[in-house]
Formats: C-alpha cells, structure tokens, sequence
C-alpha cells in the first residue's frame, strides 16, 4: 500500500502538445477538456495573445494562442489545432490553442532536469512557464505549468 | 425580443471597457455585449456632460435675459426681468379700493399694496376693468405693479447697459422702453413714504 502511494506520487502523466515542432506537455490533472472545435469570438484591444472566447460545454473561455505566449510567430489556425481547455483551478475559464496534440506519457520525477535552456521557451518566459524538462526515449518534453500560462499574458 | 444571460468580462479583460459582458447565443456561439458608456469614455467622448453643461448654461443665460415687456396705462412701454416675477393676475378694477391715498387689492387673502407706474392716471379712472398685476418674486413688503398690456416676454442683452438704473431705457421694435426692477420699485416707494410723498399711484 505504501509502495502504491509512493509510485503514485513519483508518476506525473503529462498530456504533450506540439508548437513549433518542439514537444511540450503539462500535468493532465490541469487539463478540463481538449477539444478540435476552434469557433472563437475575437476580442478587440484584448492581449496580443487572446484569440478569442470560446463556448465550452456551455462555459465563456477566454483562448489565447500558446504559440504567442511562448514568443513565436503566430501563424494560421490549421485543422490539426487544438485547445486545451483548463481546469478551474489552473486558470479561471481559460484555454490554450496548441499546433497539434501528443501523446499522454508518465514521467518518473527523476526524470526531470531543470538545468540548462534545452526547450524553445524565450528566456523571460521560461523560469515562471516551465516546470521542468524532461527526456522520453529520443524526445526532450518542456513540462509548462498551467497555471502560469494565463498568469503570463499580462495587460 | 430575446432574453439573454449576461456573464461579465473574464478578469484578464477587465479592463477594456468596450464590453459590458459576454454571452452564449442560440446558436452556441459567443457575443461580445457592448458597453456605450465604456466605448464613449474608451474614445474620450464626455459629450453628454458638455451638451448638457451647455444647455443648462444657455437655459441659465436665457433666463437672466429674458424680461417681461408691457404697457401702463399712459401706454408707456417698460421690461422687467422674467426672473424677478411670481406671477401676473388679473383683477377687476372694482376690487382695487383706496385707503389713506393708497391702493390695494386682495389677493391671496392678504392686502396687497397696488403701485402703478402711472403719474398722471388714477386706477379708478382707467378704461380697463380687468388690468393686470404683477407679483414681485421677493420684496420686502407686499405689493403688486398694476398695468395695461402684456406686450412680449423677449431676450434683451443688456450687457453693454451700464448698471441698473429706473432711467434705464432700450429701443424694442421701434418703441422707447423703460427697464424696470421690483427693487428700484420698492426704493422710490420708500423714499417716498419717508417724504410721506406718494410718487407711485399717489393722486
């Protein structure tokens, strides 16, 4: 039973996305809903990175593009797009636009590095997004913190 | 028309002032609901607060302007200012009655002092049975300024007219008028009681 909960505790099953060809992923237990309907009401004068609201299950998100936030070039909605919509308590009503998704992995907490600058994150992003980084057979996954995604789009 | 919920704005937009709220329509999609207000003062309009300035300032200069024109029984012409009267009666002559050389009527219950701007006509000489009263707004004492004819009520500028004075006179459509106020009025009848000379509407 012990051995159970400690196994439990050291496994974080993280849900990758991709942006920019680079492998990105957060805790599944932030994750609400991820979803491939993209129908989003622009908002003007709203953060560069706002894409919009959007209806979920009958819910007003507020969707930003995680391209921007990360600092890279935003480019045209594809059908391979997906919002990743989070749970309440990672960010109040909020979504993020991701390029395509991955798959769902378990990360031993060994497996973890923080050193270095080895994801594409823009520096002064970087040590408020990232949690840590870590390596899954020949990939290097960046692991964000969801809360701090809708923290850093800031007006 | 539709009811709608209204949710208010996520609190990462709180502060565009655009938008009132967002709802969920029929169709599943989002609208934005905007805010008039907030777009007025997003665009730096305060129009209705200079519109409305400037009409009540207009109202207020309009008022200070705007005097009453009419006729005393010589069919001189004289104004006062509309800012200066309670209101205008009509009395019948009969009701007007003489005591100690002065006339008075009674309106609202009380003796009222009647003066006329006349010199030369009795009130119970005149050929009007209904002549008009004016009631001063404020006054010291209680009177009323007997007289023929409403001609106008009119916008005088008077700002190039020195300070007031009883000689004070304007021509108004071809017409020497005489502009009057309740308290030059009420100061030549003090001085004359102080003489015990009446002036106004003495025989």
């Amino acid at each position: 039973m012990v051995e159970a909960l400690k196994t439990e505790e050291e496994i974080i099953r993280i849900c990758t996305f991709l942006i920019e060809g680079k492998t990105y992923g957060v805790d599944i237990k932030e994750i609400q809903e991820v979803s491939n309907e993209i129908v989003l009401t622009p908002i003007k004068h709203a953060h560069v990175a706002v894409e919009g609201y959007a209806n979920m299950r009958g819910e007003i998100y507020l969707v930003a593009n995680l391209r921007t936030i990360l600092g890279f070039k935003k480019n045209e909605n594809n059908t391979e797009n997906r919002i990743f919509y989070l749970k309440n308590h990672a960010g109040e009503n909020f979504g993020f636009i991701v390029d395509k998704v991955g798959d769902v992995i378990d990360v031993e907490n060994s497996q973890f590095e923080n050193k270095g600058n080895m994801n594409s994150v823009k520096e002064e992003n970087s040590s408020e997004l990232r949690q840590g980084v870590c390596y899954v057979g020949n990939k290097i996954i960046t692991v964000l913190k969801a809360k701090a995604i809708l923290e850093n789009i800031n007006f | 028309m539709e009811e709608i919920v209204v949710k208010p704005m996520h609190s990462k937009l709180k502060n565009i002032k655009l938008f009132a709220g967002a709802t969920v329509r029929g169709d599943g999609k989002v609208s934005l609901i905007l805010d008039a207000e907030g777009i007025a003062s997003h665009a730096n309009l305060n129009f209705e607060t200079k519109e409305e300035d400037h009409l009540q300032q207009e109202a207020l200069q309009e008022d200070e302007n705007r005097y009453l024109v009419f006729q005393n029984f010589s069919q001189d012409y004289f104004a006062i200012p509309l800012e200066q009267i309670r209101r205008i009666e009509r009395v019948n002559k009969n009701q007007i009655k003489k005591s100690n050389r002065l006339n008075y009527c009674n309106i609202d219950n009380q003796a009222l002092l009647i003066l006329n701007l006349d010199r030369e006509v009795e009130l119970k000489d005149i050929e009007e049975q209904e002549p008009f009263i004016l009631l001063p707004q404020d006054s010291a004492f209680a009177f009323g300024l007997a007289f023929w004819k409403v001609e106008d009520i009119v916008n005088l500028n008077l700002s190039s007219i020195q300070e007031a004075d009883i000689q004070q006179k304007i021509f108004w459509k071809e017409q020497v008028v005489q502009l009057v106020q309740f308290s030059d009025i009420q100061e030549l009848y003090d001085e004359s009681q102080a003489d015990n000379i009446l002036v106004l509407g003495g025989e």
